[in-house]
């Protein structure tokens, strides 16, 4: 009586799954190759970007360029966001819907600090000072915003099944965007021009780059390497890396999972008020829907790149970013498709399902916790 | 009996009577004729007593309330209000469109005063979410509702769509300031639009007359002959830009590239990219805020994009976005503003209007359309004024059909848009569409006001150009 | 002895905490804006407006916290608690002086934009600060000790109390629909619901051994009460003079009299103390059913909702007759997508790609514009089998290539598709087909051959609409203890235990994805129908969200719970695209929804009408603490 059918016995046939996964792999290469080089010697067949840009029509060099920064640029700041995520995800296992309105409060908040310090002369006068300090500003109203949905409203569901942190949290997102919505009414803050010492280009390995892009690569990249050196040499870091890896063992090891649980978020919050505030630099209007859709890319940035995986998020980010900013003009338009920048969210999702298909884990590979692999 | 057999069985009654009573449903138009009728039989009692006493009439007494056309009619008591209602976007991203409009309604009522007696009531702002589901269920609230004359409303067309048909079914005129899709009315050419239905008015412009102007400015005035055209996803803005297109083309000039963003998309490299790749001279977008704002922000940074003219339309015409350093120098077509040497139905002028908004909210007008509006519930309220029959006690009645019928003759009405003559479609604005040009972003209203070019509508549906201000 | 000295000390801070939560909800009512904006609609004419029954609210709820919460052991008396209530009505109000005295010095309008001077005004009652301050202080005081007084009422005067006030504000907000039900409520509505009420009382009492009598006098009753209904739908019962009473005009809107409130309130709280005593009788009678009996309850439970069905389309109004219809296309949705979340455990966030399918898929084969020639003009029946081919299509799309992905990151990448649905639709790429931004209109009505189910007809479309969900219903009933039913909860528990016991994985949940998608498609099919036009923002992610959020609020995985949740979320609150019953609050929409899933998540994630086992599985640590505390088990013992 064959009752149970024991894992090896089951032959691994090559199903229907495996073939779609395939036709996928293979279809899509064929697609973005086609894109890009076009069909060599087919009259009338569709002509790849890089085709059309050597012949020059199309997109030209200096145009690939600048869209190459400016994916850079964007999705470094999807990497700040996706920070958030990772770690908020790798600790606990779950995807923190309120994490963009994070973003989207550091973003809003320090609109006010800006302004003031716009109408007071400092933003010319004293640039550092006054973007600094608007960082600081930001940064702190973030990191107050996820501490308090922490308290509020995960702490006391930990351990529960996945879904009611999910629903949670999704209920969290729309409560902080109509109370800010509510508090700071629903017009856009447009922040002050970049400050005099960042309009322009400069000239980097003689690449010419928009200097306020090049701000924003630069402080990703810094506070990056902050937050790695942070997690890597102190010892909050370390306790952070212990829970990332196993709770409970971390627990009896005698880290104060409470507090570092709140840590995690924090840092979190403060990479996202960072980012805020470079958001409201490069595209200088803000209000209370800003933060929704950065934050579904920076999700899909942090599953991108590996999550729970800092490295990962970062470098989900970028991808998101670049493929974004490129894909569209580089792979549709070599297909004759009309209207190719509407379709970028399609090309950026399109981008998630097939690193998933062709990388499950994600980019750099996923951490998580013991708790959250079992 | 098992279980099984048993709810095959209730489902066998579910639809049956599904069926049944669905066949034998209730329709709307039922419940406005039973209205009418107790109203008659309610006033018929009064009529009866005061028409032995009524002496000094010229003609032979009437009998009041007169019989009811096809629509049904209203009877409003002695000192009750005349009811009307509005259904604009005064929720999330399009509130600044609606709510302006209602500021408009809301002036209009002040400067119109009382119809014959009784106040005007305007009941609770209806929301029509900027979508047809929104125009749906705000349109059936407000037909649920007894005695509402006519609705000044819809925001945005596409919530226009379904509440058309709702209203008809309840005999109440719909009169929009700011809904400009073509098949809501007419083509110009004598053809009813798709969608139009005889219940239907506007006092905006018709969207085939601003695209086709605004390509014609680009062509002649302006020199363009290569141009891209980018939309946001929305019915008005694609309309709008395609329209634009095929005048454009037919001109003789070129759209390179036809894209468009997402509203709340914010990097603009790419866009602006994928234009850049086709060299045109100008880019017409007519989109919102704050996309419209991130683009001409953004579009200097662009290589290939720096000596490119930009060209907006009406949704970014707001002081908001004029006061933006980098939209000096950028043209916008849309309704045609140049109001100040107009006054309006009751005299007022259009200056003193806006002095009268500002004082009211506490901000200058944020969009466009709120004359238009002003202008249309004037009409309303004029007609329910020219048609409504009075009384002996004070009472009014009012035929529905006769206000429709009204209201579609209506010709050389002073509104502060201007002369405004209903078509036999509905459309009933001046169509005057003009081009502005913005040249200091420390003074918007200044931009607002600086008009370059001016359209109409001339006589076979064709644009012609009409001498500025 | 000072019966105020009882009160212990921690009791005393927890009030004063309490308080202060209070004067925080008041500084936030009144700086997101509903003091103002809800300030012009008056519930009761002329004392309470909408926007300072707002306030009293969080005054007597933060009372109400600081009476009730006095430690039990304190032997805390009457006087006691209101003098803790007292207490924390008495912080709250010395927190909102602060913020009063700030925004009267301080011009804070710049950036909190809905602190303005006529909100300003309101909060002073038009006096003057001296004023505010005074209520803020005083009204705390008094609502304070009037919310802890409550809390020692018994649990019936109570209830009756808060329950009357409830029907107060219900009547209130409701005064459209109900005014247009009394004003249009004709003799024939009311003779059908006597004859069928009735019969089915007799019947039930002498006859519910014998299922085919039941049943044939249940249609025989239905059948009359039907024709009675038409044909007497004409006489109107003349209840118009209740509303024309029980409101007056007002400039936002009608406004319940304070006589008409006050007889609500005195009946509301007779009736629910006089039918106590009935009402706990019948439960317990209920619970001492055998279960034959039980069953012929049942039956009879389902005959009242299809009877209700029937019946209650005709008396309702075109207002919620329109409300309904959408509650039943999201409740069609939500029972598409218990399958898949509920019963199979996918967590799809991209369902709206189905139901956008579905109503693309019948408004291009049935549309009559002429923007597209190309396409054929099918009546809605013969496009519909289309539909589910293409929501089958569809749902193998979305499925197959996320089988092998494991839960969150299922969500993440159906949410895509979600997107990429919504964006492929409005794309210029498509336009062609699909009408791109400028969606499609002209979606011709229904013909039923007898009968044409146009979109503006509410009560017809509202019967089309409860008749597909009834059929939806029923399949995921079928399905729920079918084979395939419990190969999806093997497989939602454990998924590789489920595939060892022999449950094929991939056709699991290509077909938990595949149903899903059929019943999301037909409900896109009749949305289009309804409307008559589909643009393609009408598909958007919130939509997700939304059908997501009313299957858990209900109570997820079970069918009853389903359609609570869509009744609450989108009926009375209102759905993504539309108002529900609670119009005035529409601005502050989305907000309520945020507080609204947070509370439930926190307090009660199985749903307002949990399945028992999930209830149990989610409140496992407090099952076995009450076990426990019952006796049942001994210390020690494990569940």
């Amino acid at each position: 009586m064959k009752l149970l059918k024991l894992p090896q016995q089951r032959k691994r046939r090559f199903g229907f799954v495996d073939s779609f996964l395939w036709a996928v792999r293979i279809g899509a290469l064929v697609f973005v190759v086609v894109g890009i080089f076009g069909i060599p010697g087919v009259a009338g067949g569709p002509e790849g970007s890089l085709f059309k840009t050597l012949s020059g029509e199309g997109v030209s060099g200096e145009a690939w360029r600048d869209l190459f920064i400016s994916g850079l640029a964007q999705g470094s700041m999807y990497g700040m966001i996706a920070l958030g995520y990772s770690l908020v995800y790798g600790v606990l296992g779950f995807i923190n819907f309120a994490h963009g309105e994070v973003f989207m409060s550091g973003a809003l908040v320090s609109f006010f600090a800006a302004d003031a310090f716009a109408t007071a002369g400092i933003w010319e006068s004293q640039p550092v000072l006054a973007l600094g300090f608007t960082i600081l500003v930001a940064m702190a109203t973030s990191t107050i915003v996820a501490v308090l949905t922490e308290r509020i409203a995960y702490r006391r569901l930990r351990g529960s099944p996945r879904l009611i942190p999910l629903i949670t949290s999704i209920g969290m997102s729309f409560f902080i965007r109509y109370t800010f919505r509510g508090l700071f009414g629903d017009s856009f803050k447009t922040y002050p021009a970049a400050p005099g010492v960042l309009e322009g280009r400069a000239t980097i390995f003689g690449v010419e780059i928009l200097k306020t892009q090049l701000t924003v690569i630069v402080v990703t990249a810094v506070s990056m390497v902050v937050l790695y050196q942070f997690v890597a040499r102190t010892r909050m870091g370390r306790a952070m890396r212990a829970i990332a890896e196993d709770r409970e063992i971390a627990a009896l090891m005698g880290v104060n999972v409470d507090r570092v649980i709140s840590l995690t978020f924090a840092v979190g919050g403060a990479m996202a008020g960072i980012a805020g505030v470079l958001w409201a630099l490069l595209f200088r209007q803000v209000h209370f829907l800003t933060g929704f859709l950065p934050g579904i890319k920076g999700f899909t940035a942090a599953v991108v790149g590996g999550i729970g995986n800092m490295a990962g998020a970062y470098v989900g980010g970028l991808a998101i970013g670049l493929v974004e900013s490129v894909g569209p003009l580089l792979v549709l338009d070599g297909w004759g498709i009309p209207a190719v920048s509407q379709l970028k969210d399609v090309v950026a999702f399109s981008a998630l399902v097939l690193v998933l298909i062709y990388r499950p884990t994600g980019l750099l590979g996923e951490r998580l916790s013991v708790e959250e692999r079992g | 009996m098992s279980k099984k057999m048993k709810f095959r069985h209730l489902g066998v009654l579910v639809l049956v009577f599904a069926l049944i009573a669905a066949a034998c449903g209730d329709d709307d138009t039922a419940d406005t004729t039973t209205a009418a009728t107790t109203a008659d039989t309610t006033a018929d009692t009064t009529a009866d007593t005061t028409a032995d006493t009524t002496a000094d009439t010229t003609m032979a007494p009437m009998a009041f309330p007169p019989e009811a056309g096809a629509w049904g009619g209203v009877l409003i008591a002695a000192g009750a209000p005349v009811e009307i209602r509005t259904l604009q976007a005064i929720s999330e991203s399009v509130a600044f469109l609606g709510v302006d409009q209602n500021r408009g309604t809301e002036l209009a009522l002040e400067d119109f005063g009382d119809v014959l007696g009784h106040p005007v009531n305007l009941g609770t702002a209806e929301d029509d979410l900027c979508l047809g589901e929104g125009g749906a269920s705000g349109a059936t609230a407000i037909a649920a509702q007894e005695g509402v004359l006519g609705v000044i409303g819809t925001t945005c067309s596409g919530a226009a769509f379904p509440a058309i048909p709702i209203f008809h079914a309840a005999g109440i005129v719909l009169i929009s300031g700011s809904n400009t899709n073509a098949t809501l009315t007419s083509d110009f050419q004598g053809n009813a639009g798709e969608n139009w239905m005889n219940n239907y008015l506007r006092t905006a412009h018709n969207d085939l007359i601003q695209g086709a102007a605004a390509a014609i400015f680009a062509y002649d005035n302006l020199g363009l002959r290569k141009m891209g055209t980018i939309h946001d996803g929305d019915p008005y803005t694609s309309g709008l830009a395609g329209s634009f297109g095929l005048t454009f083309t037919e001109l003789g000039g070129e759209i390179v590239v036809a894209t468009s963003v997402a509203k709340e998309d914010t990097n603009m490299v790419p866009v602006l990219t994928e234009i850049a790749a086709g060299e045109p001279d100008g880019i017409y977008f007519p989109i919102f805020q704050p996309a419209g704002d991130f683009i001409v922000q953004q579009v200097g940074g662009i290589s290939g994009l720096e000596d490119v003219q930009m060209y907006g339309a009406d949704g970014l015409i707001t002081p908001d976005h004029f006061s933006l350093p980098e939209t000096e120098g950028v043209y916008y077509s849309g309704p045609d503003l140049g109001f100040d040497a107009n006054a309006g139905f009751t005299g007022e002028t259009y200056t003193n209007l806006v002095a009268r908004y500002e004082a009211a909210y506490g901000e200058l007008p944020t969009a466009a359309f709120h004359a238009h509006t002003y202008d249309a519930t004037m009409m309303l309220l004029f007609a329910i004024e020219s048609v409504a029959v009075e009384g002996p006690d004070g009472e009014l009645w009012v035929d529905r059909l006769a206000l429709r019928d009204f209201l579609y003759n209506i010709s050389d009405f002073a509104g502060v848009t201007g002369t405004l003559t209903c078509d036999e479609f509905g459309d009933c604005g001046g169509n005057v569409v003009s081009v502005i040009l913005n040249l200091d972003s420390d003074d918007p209203q200044a931009g607002i006001g600086n008009v370059v070019f001016r359209a109409g509508k001339g006589a076979g549906g064709e644009v012609v150009i009409l001498p500025l201000g | 002895m000072n019966p105020l000295a009882a009160t212990s000390q921690d009791s005393v801070r927890s009030a004063v905490k309490v308080g202060l939560l209070g004067g925080l909800g008041y500084i936030f009512v009144s700086a997101v804006g509903m003091v103002e904006g809800l300030g012009e609609k008056n519930v009761i004419d002329p004392i309470l407006s909408l926007g300072y029954l707002m306030l009293i609210w969080v005054g007597l709820w933060a009372g109400h916290r600081a009476g009730a919460g006095a430690l039990p052991g304190d032997g805390v008396s009457v006087v006691g608690r209101v003098w803790l209530g007292i207490v924390a009505g008495v912080t709250g109000g010395l927190l909102a002086s602060a913020f009063l005295i700030w925004i009267n010095t301080f011009v804070v309008r710049e950036v909190f934009t809905n602190i303005s001077p006529a909100l300003i005004e309101l909060l002073n009652l038009r006096q003057g600060l001296g004023t505010g301050v005074a209520v803020a202080i005083g009204g705390g005081a008094l609502l304070g000790g009037a919310g802890a007084a409550i809390g020692t009422l018994t649990p019936l005067m109570r209830r009756a109390l808060t329950g009357s006030f409830l029907w107060v504000l219900i009547v209130g907000f409701l005064e459209v629909i109900l005014s247009q039900i009394f004003r249009e409520i004709d003799l024939g509505v009311f003779l059908a619901f006597l004859i069928v009420g009735v019969t089915s009382w007799i019947l039930l009492r002498n006859f519910g051994d014998s299922q085919r009598v039941l049943l044939g006098g249940l249609l025989a009753a239905f059948v009359v009460g039907v024709l009675v209904s038409q044909a007497l739908s004409e006489v109107n019962l003349g209840l118009r003079f209740i509303p024309d009473f029980a409101y007056i005009n007002r400039v936002g809107g009608r406004a319940l009299t304070l006589s008409a409130a006050a007889i609500v309130f005195l009946v509301a709280f007779a009736a629910t103390v006089l039918f106590d005593g009935r009402r706990r009788a019948m439960r317990a009678r209920l619970a001492a059913l055998e279960p034959a009996e039980r069953q012929k309850w049942a039956f009879g439970l389902v005959g009242v909702f299809v009877g209700l069905g029937v019946f209650l389309p005709m008396i309702l109004g075109s207002v919620v007759n329109e409300l309904l219809s959408t509650t039943g296309l999201f409740l069609l949705m939500g029972l598409g997508l218990n399958i898949v979340i509920g019963y199979a455990g996918l967590l799809d966030l991209g369902y709206v790609a189905f139901f956008a399918v579905g109503a693309y898929t019948m408004a291009i084969l049935t549309s009559t514009s002429t923007a597209r020639n190309w396409a054929p003009e099918l009546s809605f029946w013969e496009a519909l089998p289309f539909v589910v081919l293409a929501a089958v299509v569809a749902g193998i799309l979305v499925g197959t290539p996320v089988i092998r992905m494991r839960g969150d990151y299922l969500a993440i990448v159906t949410l895509g598709f979600g997107e990429i649905a919504r964006i492929l639709f409005l794309s210029e790429w498509f336009s062609g087909v699909t009408g791109g931004a400028l969606g499609v209109t002209k979606i011709p009505p229904i013909e039923l051959g007898f009968y044409t189910v146009k979109g503006t007809d509410t009560q017809a479309v509202l019967y089309l609409v409860l008749a597909f969900v009834a059929l939806a219903a029923f399949v995921s009933y079928r399905l729920q203890d079918s084979r395939i039913g419990r190969s999806w909860m093997a497989m939602r528990e454990d998924e590789e235990v489920a595939e060892t016991m022999g449950v094929n994985i991939v056709k699991a949940k290509l077909l938990a994805f595949v149903m899903g998608a059929i019943l999301a498609g037909v409900g896109g099919a009749l949305f289009a129908v309804k409307f008559g036009t589909i643009f393609p923002a009408s598909f958007s992610i919130i939509v997700s969200i939304t059908v997501l959020v009313l299957i858990i609020v209900g109570g997820m995985g079970n069918i009853p719970g389903v359609a609570v949740g869509a009744l609450v979320m989108i009926g009375i609150l209102g759905g993504s695209n539309s108002s529900g019953l609670l119009r005035e609050f529409a601005e502050f929409k989305l907000l309520i929804y945020g507080a609204l899933m947070l509370y439930m998540m926190l307090n009660r994630p199985e749903g307002l009408l949990p399945s028992k086992r999930l209830a149990r599985e989610l409140h496992q640590e407090e099952a076995v603490q009450d076990a426990w505390l019952q006796g049942e088990i001994e210390q020690g013992e494990e569940d």
